[in-house]
């Protein structure tokens, strides 16, 4: 009946078979596709830079989360925290800050939009503060992002890099979190009164909170312990200078010798024991560290254990990632899709170059740790790109690191320099504090 | 290891197979796309998307064997709907750049242009991808019976526009 149409579609499918299919460049939108959806699906971290960019180079690490049963009972008496375990568990320093009742509920709502917000309650210092909230929205809150996320003290803003969740699953329209402030410099607060401020960005509809709060508590001061002693790890000098210790955080700053032939990444294991060798204080999760990228000099987070004081203390490390200062970064033409320098370590493989996207595989460097390995890119000006995107995948054979920089910033080549690679120096320090 | 294996464990999340899937039927994906959209530069761009709706979606398949027909009915609805987004804008230019030169191919590009999107469909997936009526019945959700009659439809529809394009072409 149709025999005429079947011959003419059998000649034109013939045809379509014939057409060349350019393969490389089909390959490349595959893996293209593949990252982007990859990128999408992680869980997305942000953190906002509040410091003047250029100069400030942090140092983040993220771990994954268990929750231990007994911790969740044991703080579940507190008003309004047993929704917040899991944002406080992995901290030992914010367990101890929970148990010491130095946590503040603050309970305030704002309605916007039809979205709640709710400021849960508040852990606050002069380093930084961990502002816990609740956003319920009668609508699905996926892909909405954060903009302008703004702390003020008595009117004035505190200059603050600002940590988040987003959430991934696609029905949520709840998310409780909590936003990580962590100050620039430490705050000499002049009164008691504070204000969270933020938009909430969905659908290219912006949505502006503002909710002000008065603290009952009051706010513990540092102690500070001025040391300025030097070790030497391979022929590499690093002086201690100074150790402050707040309730949220240690500061540990570090300068580093200008005659060190290796740059210094990052310290696995730097840690405080007590007189008795146990830990006090260990590695941070999240911001762990800040310093600048001429490797001078590096101040250090740690966990604090601020409520517990022990007769000694001790700084200790000896897992210290360092990579030759002259090879301690990649160079990558994004245009031709090449790496142009790299480690001779080849300890971090590069598996794709998009035009504005690397994708890195790594055996893991620290078990249930992922580590940034980049802070920000510099192009062939001497311009700072910024990595506007960093995700982290993988499991405890190989992990995957995907970058996605500022496309408009990108005058190639563009070099990146390592914040976090698994190269050690060989040796180990400590020093009395206390 | 064969299709459906493969199949198998992408639709289980694993990333290698996923890839090696993307491999397998490339090919079939960028020619769909070509057939559609009529040049190079659409069509890579079409497999970008295409990988990565098919990456966030792949875990709902839920018969491996079909992996094949369900890939390829994404880049038929991604390039009918960059078609209509593009007769926004302009409607003929696209033709021109075929180069095409043969009056078979180009009247029959033509009609194929004048079905509905579901009998477009229709016509690909059994004239060039030989897909068995079982198949889409059961992708499309339909009795077999449907798919029958609605590809006499189509056909029908072809029929009809090839000799009315035939007579107008002899006036």
């Amino acid at each position: 009946m149709f025999e005429k149409e079947e011959q003419m579609l059998e000649e034109t499918k013939n045809r379509l078979e014939k057409v060349e299919v350019p393969e490389q460049l089909v390959n490349d939108a595959i893996q293209q596709g593949v990252l982007q959806a990859k990128n999408k699906k992680q869980k997305r971290k942000k953190t906002l830079w509040a410091f003047s960019v250029a100069a400030i180079l942090l140092l983040t690490f993220v771990a994954s989360i268990r929750v231990s049963p007994a911790f969740a009972s044991a703080i579940s008496t507190i008003p309004g925290m047993d929704r917040l375990v899991h944002l406080v568990q992995l901290d030992k320093g914010m367990k101890a800050i929970v148990e010491n009742d130095y946590y503040e509920p603050i309970g305030k709502s704002q309605i916007k939009d039809n979205m709640t917000l709710t400021v849960d309650g508040i852990i606050i210092d002069e380093t930084g503060a961990e502002v816990f909230y609740t956003l319920e929205a009668p609508h699905s809150l996926e892909g909405m992002d954060y903009q302008v996320v703004k702390v003020f003290n008595d009117g004035h803003e505190l200059i603050a890099s600002v940590g988040y969740d987003l959430p991934d699953q696609e029905t949520a329209n709840r998310i409780v979190d909590k936003f990580s402030f962590v100050f620039g410099e430490t705050e000499q607060f002049t009164s008691n009164n504070f204000e969270i401020q933020f938009d909430v960005e969905q659908n290219n509809k912006t949505t502006p909170f503002n909710v002000p709060f008065t603290l009952k508590k009051e706010i513990k001061p540092g102690k500070i312990y001025t040391l300025n002693e030097t070790v030497e790890i391979e022929g590499q000098q690093i002086k201690v200078k100074k150790i402050k210790i707040y309730p949220l955080r240690v500061a540990v700053t570090l300068e580093f010798n200008k005659q060190n032939k290796m740059k210094i990444l990052q310290f696995e294991d730097m840690r405080i024991e007590d007189e008795n060798g146990e830990i006090w204080s260990s590695i941070r999760n999240g911001i762990s560290g800040r310093g600048e990228n001429q490797n001078k000099e590096n101040t250090y987070f740690l966990q604090s254990n601020y409520f517990k004081e022990p007769k000694e203390l001790y700084l200790k490390f000896d897992k210290v990632q360092a990579l030759p200062k002259e090879e301690s970064y990649l160079l990558v033409d994004f245009a031709k899709k090449e790496i142009l320098e790299q480690p001779s370590q080849r300890k971090i493989e590069v598996l794709n170059i998009g035009d504005n996207t690397i994708e890195l595989r790594y055996y893991p460097i620290r078990e249930n740790y992922m580590y940034t390995l980049f802070s920000q890119g510099e192009n062939a000006k001497g311009e700072i790109v910024d990595i506007s995107g960093q995700s982290n995948h993988g499991n405890d054979k190989e992990q995957f690191s995907i970058n996605t920089l500022d496309e408009k910033d990108i005058i190639n080549p563009i070099r990146l320099d390592f914040i976090a690679y698994p190269n050690y120096l060989d040796g180990s320090a400590s020093i009395q504090i206390k | 290891m064969v299709e459906s294996e493969i199949a198998k464990k992408a639709i289980k999340g694993d990333d290698q197979a996923f890839l090696k899937l993307m491999q397998l039927y490339k090919d079939t994906l960028y020619r769909t796309a070509f057939a559609f959209l009529k040049n190079e530069h659409d069509a890579l761009e079409a497999m970008q998307e295409v990988t990565f709706r098919a990456y966030q979606k792949i875990h709902t398949v839920k018969e491996p064997s079909y992996v094949k027909t369900w890939l390829v009915r994404i880049m038929m609805n991604y390039c009918q709907d960059q078609l209509k987004k593009r007769k926004r804008y302009s409607s003929s230019e696209v033709l021109q750049k075929i180069g095409f030169e043969d009056a078979t191919h180009l009247e029959m590009n033509e009609a194929i242009e004048s079905l509905s999107s579901v009998e477009q469909q229709l016509i690909f997936l059994k004239y060039f991808q030989n897909t068995k009526i079982k198949e889409i019945a059961e992708l499309e959700k339909i009795p077999e019976g449907t798919v029958k009659s609605r590809l006499h439809k189509a056909l029908k529809s072809l029929k009809c526009f090839l000799s009315e394009k035939g007579d107008a072409d002899h006036v």
